[in-house]
């Protein structure tokens, strides 16, 4: 296996300080953000594209590195130049997508996620998308309730009851460390924690979410399809994540010590108790 | 040193079920030795795996869960595993069928053999 990477790094970054809008801007960019050197590749990109504003995948990743800097509106703007320059552009369509979703603009968000549904059909995170959008769409038109800018309760029955004793039941096992549901945004929906109570719990959600995304591209590089589970072992914890459809997804950890079978039967359990409360 | 990753590659390719082995520099995220269906896939591959290893670990780390060990995807086609070991990350992917047991047994065995 031939070390190809650190000479590609400085040849790239040669060509780009001869010419800053070199085609090589786009993998020296690219190779920065994978190392989390996420100014210096925004950077990049900026000057890039000041000398080639049509630039579609300089676009398309300026706009991937506003979003992991929280700059959404940012974002937006680069999604929506993307779609100017390539009207079917898979990832400015979902991207978009899920902006408008957190927005509550469901109309918005359907129209984006359809678009990107027909470019590429069996992606799972855009079909969950669209069902919340759409039962949204449905519930805001029927008059229903529980659309207030909520995407975890759009389309389907809102969750009832105290989400912080929806996984109650497993307190009283001493392997049990806690349990969550995070909705398609990545933020806490449920949350049942041992020992210090659930306080902490809402900043678990980027956390898992972090994990879920790496873990998406990495099964997309290789041809895997869908994720259906995560596992995460420290030593301090077993981890264990699945989707629960609808966009949601279960989070559950015990002891490193618990039993093997252990995390099996829990996240049977919790599925159950996860899935009877968001109502998918 | 090649010779003992080249081994450690070939045990864990011998594995039944086992698509693909490859020893990743964990700081750099670039192969250094594997076997993979579609060998041009591993710089990807290894980035990915590098990438999604570091920050998910240091995701945990900052929210006080412990050190991460290994990172187990589970998918549709098959599934992918992550450890750590002596500066490489030890990365192995096996199809639905395979032993996931004798997998993660083999892959930890590596890890410690190389840290």
């Amino acid at each position: 296996m031939s070390d190809a990477g650190l000479p590609d790094l400085q040849r790239w970054s040669e060509e780009v300080a001869r010419d800053p809008a070199a085609p090589a801007f786009l993998s020296l960019a690219r190779a920065y953000r994978k190392q989390g050197r996420r100014d210096a590749a925004l950077r990049i990109c900026l000057r890039a594209l000041e000398h080639q504003p049509t630039h579609v995948e300089g676009h398309a990743l300026l706009a991937l590195l506003y979003l992991e800097t929280g700059e959404l509106e940012k974002a937006s703007d680069e999604w929506a130049t993307v779609l100017r320059l390539d009207p079917d552009n898979f990832d400015a369509h979902r991207g978009l997508g899920f902006v408008y979703l957190e927005r509550g603009d469901y109309e918005a968000a359907r129209r984006h996620l359809e678009s990107a549904a027909r470019v590429r059909p069996g992606d799972p995170a855009v079909r969950d998308a669209l069902a919340l959008a759409n039962g949204a769409v449905a519930g805001v038109a029927a008059g229903g309730a529980a659309v207030a800018g909520d995407a975890s309760a759009a389309g389907v029955h809102a969750p009832v009851g105290d989400p912080t004793r929806v996984f109650e039941e497993f307190l009283a096992d001493p392997n049990f460390v806690g349990a969550l549901v995070l909705d398609i945004r990545g933020l806490v929906a449920v949350s049942t924690v041992a020992g210090d109570g659930h306080g902490g719990a809402d900043q678990l959600g980027p956390v898992f979410s972090e994990a879920i995304e790496e873990a998406a591209r990495l099964a997309g590089v290789l041809g895997l399809g869908a994720w259906r589970g995560i596992q995460l072992h420290t030593d301090a914890a077993l981890i264990h994540l699945s989707p629960l459809g609808g966009g949601y997804t279960l989070v559950v950890a015990g002891s490193p010590n618990a039993p093997p079978d252990w995390m099996m039967r829990t996240v049977g359990r919790a599925t159950e108790l996860g899935l009877a409360f968001v109502g998918v | 040193m090649n010779d003992r990753l080249t081994e450690a590659v070939e045990q864990l390719s011998r594995i039944p079920g086992v698509t693909g082995a490859l020893l990743v520099d964990a700081e750099a995220g670039l192969p250094v030795v594997g076997e993979l269906a579609d060998d041009a896939a591993a710089p990807a591959v290894a980035a990915l795996a590098a990438a999604a290893y570091r920050r998910t670990g240091r995701a945990l780390d900052n929210a006080k869960l412990g050190r991460l060990e290994m990172f187990r995807l589970e998918a549709a086609g098959g599934n992918v595993l992550i450890t750590d070991g002596g500066g490489l990350l030890i990365v192995v992917i096996a199809e639905p069928q395979a032993h996931h047991g004798r997998v993660q047994v083999e892959a930890l065995q590596v890890a410690e053999a190389l840290s």
